[in-house]
């Protein structure tokens, strides 16, 4: 999985590319506590190019959000696909991770 | 055999044949701890080919490496054939002056074979399979490449081993799962797991109580043996936790377990329910799982929603029991998101699900539906489904 780092006024974005499964999780949680090592504290995840996220996925996600949050901070997704949508869905977990329409929209109440 | 009894050496070949099935291993995909042996053989003896073979009584099956189409010999036409049957590190300069070797295809014909050299690999003390090097040149294997060959073959053996403690454990999963119907004759309950290959995190159980019948179906985060240790660990603990109802037990397991999940780091969903026998009344609590249908008499279907957040992800968020009814002509069908990512994930794959269900109804025949999607679609996820049926009257 490759991220891309874009500081932005307020909150650093991270796009994801590629699929979200046992093999990328644990780089997505490494690529999210870096961030907060940095400073960061409100990160929006862009999952424009995520078009497929599994258990093991979803769990990097949710352990992101804690850490975030144990920080003070926030985790918050944008972009989300049919896919990811539905596995947020199914899982009741979009009541905790509402899934934003854009990078721009995730922060603006903040 | 004249007397009726088998001659000493079949005897020997059944033990030998016994041993190698105990690795279930025959026929089974690439496997790069296999790829990682035969690859560093082949670059430490400058051979064009170093493998991995199991031999059964008939046939010489390439665990390593694979070529498609041709993984399977004629066990008599190989070298490993004498590898075997000698039982000892077999070295052949040059095979067109060996007998046993010479008139073989691989010398005579395609492949121009002229060196080889085969070490047994044993299980139990039994020669099960060869790690061995081929080579289209003549060539000589000194007394160190022997001891660097006959040090790569114990690191086979141990490959070979650690297989055999997966399939044991695979059984015992299997073991754990209920195979009877405890609700026959008024209704069907069946449940599978499929492709059958491996451990998982994936698991169902289910069992009479005086309220009636007691049904869970669970998918653990991850793959494989973490999360079929974590699966067990959830089993347990969802059915001896005391409860009034399906929300309490879940809540009671979430509660039980929460430093075993929070110290892993794994959730995992859950869909629990207590069907009541006479009238059908479904008194069910959901645990993020949401992959549970009933499909009615007259084709129609609806989702049985959830109501929770999976076990070990608790923000705070209560549980709750939700009612339904099955009605005579009515299925139940609960099942893992391996099923769903077959139709690609989304809210159309739930449709599509529920019209093969709507086809079949009777849990033996949507297993024999599934099984034949799962053998076109070679998921790479486990695919577990629980059906309960309720025959029309």
């Amino acid at each position: 999985m490759i991220f891309e780092l874009d500081e932005c006024v307020g909150y650093i974005a991270l796009a994801a590319k590629g699929r979200l499964n046992m093999v990328a999780a644990p780089e997505l949680r490494a690529a999210v506590d870096a961030a907060i090592g940095a400073g960061h504290r409100r990160i929006v995840l862009d999952f424009t190019h995520t078009d497929f996220m599994d258990s093991s996925g979803l769990g990097a996600l949710v352990g992101c959000l804690k850490v975030a949050r144990q920080a003070g901070g926030d985790v918050r997704i944008a972009n989300v696909g049919a896919q990811v949508r539905m596995v947020l869905e199914l899982t009741g977990l979009d009541r905790v991770l509402a899934p934003y329409s854009s990078v721009e929209e995730a922060f603006r109440d903040a | 055999m004249t007397d009726g009894s088998p001659e000493p050496d079949q005897d020997a070949e059944t033990r030998r044949v016994a041993s190698l099935m105990s690795l279930g291993l025959l026929g089974t995909a690439p496997e790069e701890r296999f790829d990682r042996i035969t690859r560093a053989a082949s670059e430490l003896f400058q051979v064009p080919l170093a493998a991995v073979n199991l031999l059964d009584d008939q046939h010489l099956f390439a665990k390593s490496p694979q070529v498609v189409g041709a993984t399977v010999w004629d066990r008599k036409s190989t070298f490993c054939d004498v590898t075997i049957r000698e039982d000892e590190l077999i070295v052949v300069p040059d095979a067109t002056a060996d007998e046993r070797f010479s008139w073989k295809p691989d010398v005579a014909g395609g492949r121009g074979v002229r060196f080889y050299a085969g070490r047994p690999l044993r299980v139990d003390g039994q020669p099960v399979g060869t790690l061995c090097l081929y080579d289209t040149e003549p060539r000589e294997l000194n007394e160190d490449d022997r001891a660097r060959l006959d040090a790569m073959g114990a690191w086979a053996e141990r490959e070979l081993l650690d297989s055999r403690d997966v399939e044991r454990a695979v059984q015992v999963q299997h073991a754990l799962l209920p195979t009877h119907n405890p609700a026959a004759p008024f209704y069907a309950v069946a449940g599978f797991n499929l492709p059958l290959k491996g451990l998982g995190g994936d698991f169902y159980t289910w069992r009479l109580s005086p309220d009636g019948l007691d049904l869970t179906l669970a998918d653990v985060m991850g793959k494989g043996l973490a999360a079929a240790l974590m699966a067990a660990t959830i089993r347990a603990a969802i059915n001896s936790v005391p409860a009034a109802g399906p929300a309490q037990r879940l809540d009671a397991t979430a509660e039980t377990l929460r430093a075993d999940l929070d110290a892993t780091g794994i959730f995992a969903t859950v869909f629990h329910a207590r069907l009541d026998l006479t009238t059908g009344e479904l008194v069910y609590s959901d645990a993020g799982h949401g992959l549970t249908l009933v499909i009615r008499a007259d084709g129609s279907h609806e989702r049985l929603s959830g109501s929770g957040l999976p076990l070990g992800l608790e923000f705070a968020l209560g549980r709750e029991d939700r009612q339904a009814v099955l009605a005579p002509g009515d299925t139940l069908v609960s099942f893992t998101d391996g099923l769903l990512d077959l139709y690609g994930g989304t809210h159309s794959a739930l449709e599509a699900i529920a019209s093969v269900i709507a086809a079949h109804r009777e849990p033996q025949s949507i297993l024999l539906a599934v099984q034949a999607l799962v053998d076109a679609a070679a998921p790479d996820d486990d695919i577990t489904v629980v059906a309960v049926y309720r025959p029309p009257v």
